[in-house]
């Protein structure tokens, strides 16, 4: 084979790998961000009204118990699921944005609390560089049914070009 | 021929940064129950005072039902457990008889005495309140007159 059919060849062996590479791993123009999570403990100064009663069944985080940051070229979608460690059946757990952070770009949705559940569900949608979104998390299902542990799951946000 | 090796190298390079500079952020939410174990009762209950006999036999016994007790714990295996502070005079009883939460089993009447004894046990999880306590005080004709006498009651809800 003559060196110049040899150069083509290589040429398309080498284009075939990246096309390749490219449909198995797709560029992504967007990225995420998180700091901070949410603990609380529980206990008898969490009764509605002393011996006798209940515990309240919700618990609030701090508005600002994660912040996010997005760096994007263009349009993108947050969507957030949980995995849990050590779950109750009991519980529910929602969030919501409590403020928009700052940046060039813009930000919509996600004000209102959603459930967190085991797959994805729409955060909000933006566009270009955001930081500083604050979320606060919403517990519901408490009671003295549920029995003394420690109860963790993670919540992952994923953001998608669009 | 090597400049495009090292052309499709960067290029490599390049796709691997930007693919992978993460499309995915994690947080964790966590949260500890405590073990909680609360009982608490509404009050003292009235003097109790025996006065009154029929002839031929002992006096009668004093009750007294007006005071309750509430609990609330989110274990299971739980019981109730009583006991007074100081001994009973000669010839007299006080009995305590609680009233048990729901999938609880009550004792009935108690001799309470300076060590605990179980007034109700088989508590699970649960969160009551106004249980009904009845005390009833009873003396013989052989503990003669007793002078006005109280006693404090520890009532504890501890592990089976």
């Amino acid at each position: 084979m003559e060196w110049g059919s040899r150069m083509r060849t290589i040429k398309w062996l080498i284009v075939t790998i990246l096309a390749s590479f490219a449909s198995t791993y797709p560029l992504l123009a967007a990225d995420i961000t998180a700091v901070g999570g949410w603990t609380e403990t529980i206990d008898a100064s969490d009764l509605i009204a002393g011996a006798g009663s209940d515990l309240q069944s919700d618990y609030y985080s701090a508005t600002n118990a994660t912040t996010l940051d997005v760096t994007a070229i263009g349009n993108y979608k947050i969507d957030v699921r949980r995995s849990d460690t050590n779950w109750s059946g009991d519980f529910t757990l929602y969030l919501k944005r409590t403020s928009d952070g700052t940046g060039s770009g813009t930000i919509s949705g996600g004000t209102s609390y959603i459930t967190v559940s085991l797959t994805d569900t729409e955060f909000f949608t933006g566009s270009l560089d955001r930081s500083g979104i604050d979320v606060q998390y919403h517990l519901a299902g408490m009671s003295v049914n549920i029995s003394p542990d420690t109860y963790s799951t993670t919540m992952t946000f994923t953001i998608t070009d669009q | 021929m090597a400049r495009l090796i090292i052309l499709a190298g960067m290029a490599l390079l390049v796709w691997c940064q930007l693919g992978f500079a993460g499309n995915t952020a994690t947080q964790t939410v966590t949260f500890e129950v405590q073990a909680i174990n609360e009982i608490s009762v509404s009050g003292n209950p009235g003097n109790l005072v025996v006065s009154t006999a029929t002839a031929g036999s002992e006096p009668d016994a004093a009750t007294d039902n007006s005071t309750s007790y509430s609990i609330t714990t989110n274990q299971s295996s739980k019981k109730i457990t009583g006991a007074i502070d100081l001994a009973m005079p000669a010839n007299t009883t006080l009995q305590i008889n609680l009233t048990a939460p729901t999938g609880g089993s009550s004792a009935g009447n108690v001799t309470i005495t300076t060590t605990a004894a179980d007034l109700v046990t088989g508590i699970a999880t649960v969160a009551e309140s106004g249980l009904t306590i009845t005390y009833t005080f009873s003396a013989t004709v052989d503990a003669g007159v007793v002078a006005s006498d109280s006693r404090t009651i520890t009532l504890t809800l501890t592990d089976i």
